[in-house]
């Protein structure tokens, strides 16, 4: 059996959209599924029911529907009820709320992972709410939710081709065209796949130094125990 | 919500002033009852110990006072202010009141001095350079001017707890609530802290502690309360409370932490 790996190299311009559109979903999906994140965080922790439930009803619909329907449910169901979004835009919109189910509750574990102590201190000298959750309470987490958070966001990158499926142009649609124009299914998708995996390792790499220059400046902190 | 009580805070501050009313107070958490009718008035310049066994709500008690803690029946007046559902109320009360916990609770993530200046410049507004020479002036105090760049892990347990008092002391407190401060200390530091809150007790500091350092109530202590089972069982003169408690509870809870 011989490859024939120019017939991919032929087709490259379709695989460098490809790469840019999954690159480019990726990096609006992650900040904002991690603003997300936070802010149902802050939602699920509050003390009001009123706060938290809908946080949890969230979390709970997003980790138990599978993304592939959720994507469908945007990209199908909402043009009957007047909401007609393109491919690109429901990849973004899906991934952000997908992801920030999964961050919200990596950041609330961060949270009660931090001692009691640390918020009885924190209102205790008067400090508000938003504050000392900035100032106090969050910089103590950096650490031990970064490779959690790190995985949720690897797992986003991948889970991005579920995207072809409604004909979003990023890596694996770009797969599928080229396969279907040359039919060399080993070499395409071992291309493919050789990709992502590049995509992976260098992302991988940044979180590392991103995370040894927090740590640098916050001193690494032992969690305190509740 | 209890509103209705508008008290205003008082023009005239007179020395003999109240500065922490209690009365008839009662906690529940859940259907258990921790604190059951408490009356406790503190005057300005007070310094008040609060002692008994593990489990008499003193800590809950205390914790009332800041709100850490909510409390479900009766009136607790600071400095004059109502403590009711009120946030306003709340955060005053917050930042007249200065306490230290049993495990110090420093933020592990700031230095000695970021510690101190956090609250004096979001709370007060205090400019930095004011909040610096003020925790500046107050970790001298504690006896530890030349630590202010490290962070609380390298400190021992009485530097850290030192910290924590200075910490409390830069907000320019009216009140200091201690809760077990010497607890989680290794014996040869306990000295250093309890001389600590000593300086500040002659200085006038109102103080409320709750400590099981009987040495310190006899010493410092105006009054001194025993709560059992989540209620004041005794109060009086450190001199009359140690030598003739008048509560069966008090005689044996006493005899048995004054016997080693």
């Amino acid at each position: 059996m011989t490859f024939d790996f120019m017939a991919v190299w032929n087709n490259r311009d379709i695989l460098i959209e490809g790469i840019l559109n999954t690159l480019l979903i990726s990096v609006i999906a992650i900040p904002v599924g991690i603003c997300i994140g936070v802010f149902v965080c802050l939602l699920r922790i509050s003390k009001a029911r009123l706060l938290r439930w809908p946080a949890i009803a969230y979390i709970e619909v997003m980790r138990n529907i599978p993304l592939l329907i959720l994507i469908f449910m945007v990209f199908y169901a909402l043009p009957f009820y007047g909401v007609r979004l393109s491919g690109l835009t429901t990849g973004f919109i899906c991934l952000s709320i997908y992801g920030g189910a999964y961050f919200a509750e990596v950041f609330r574990g961060g949270v009660e992972a931090v001692s009691q102590g640390q918020f009885d201190a924190a209102k205790a000298l008067g400090l508000k709410y938003g504050f000392y959750m900035r100032r106090v309470i969050f910089p103590q987490l950096y650490s031990y939710v970064f490779p959690p958070a790190t995985n949720i966001a690897l797992t986003m990158i991948k889970e991005s081709s579920l995207l072809s499926m409604i004909t979003v142009a990023e890596l694996t649609y770009a797969a599928h065209e080229i396969n279907g124009r040359t039919f060399t299914p080993v070499e395409t998708f071992t291309t493919i796949a050789l990709i992502y995996w590049g995509i992976s390792i260098v992302f991988l790499k940044l979180t590392a130094i991103l995370q040894s220059r927090i740590e640098v400046e916050h001193i690494r902190i032992p969690i305190a125990i509740r | 919500m209890e509103t209705g009580q508008d008290i205003a805070v008082e023009p005239a501050r007179a020395e003999d002033k109240t500065m922490v009313d209690i009365r008839g107070m009662n906690k529940w958490y859940g259907t258990f009852q921790v604190l059951t009718d408490i009356n406790l008035s503190v005057r300005s310049g007070e310094k008040i110990v609060i002692c008994g066994p593990s489990g008499s709500g003193k800590s809950t008690l205390i914790r009332c006072i800041n709100r850490l803690e909510e409390h479900q029946e009766g009136d607790i007046i600071v400095d004059g202010i109502p403590l009711t559902e009120d946030v306003k109320n709340i955060d005053q009360i917050r930042s007249e009141v200065g306490m230290c916990f049993q495990q110090f609770n420093l933020f592990p993530h700031l230095t000695v001095m970021e510690n101190c200046l956090l609250a004096p410049m979001s709370v007060r507004r205090t400019s930095r350079a004011e909040a610096k020479r003020l925790a500046q002036r107050y970790l001298e105090k504690v006896q530890i001017p030349d630590q202010a760049d490290k962070y609380p892990s390298q400190l021992s347990g009485g530097q850290q707890q030192r910290v924590a008092i200075a910490r409390a002391l830069c907000m320019q407190p009216r009140i200091m609530l201690f809760d077990e401060p010497t607890s989680a200390l290794d014996p040869e530091m306990i000295g250093e802290v309890l001389d600590t809150m000593a300086e500040l007790a002659r200085e006038g500091m109102t103080m409320i502690c709750v400590t099981h350092e009987m040495g310190f109530a006899r010493k410092v202590a105006d009054r001194v309360v025993f709560m059992d089972q989540g209620r004041i069982v005794e109060e009086g003169d450190p001199v009359s409370f140690f030598n003739h408690p008048q509560n069966e509870r008090t005689k044996k809870f006493l005899k048995q932490i004054l016997q080693h």
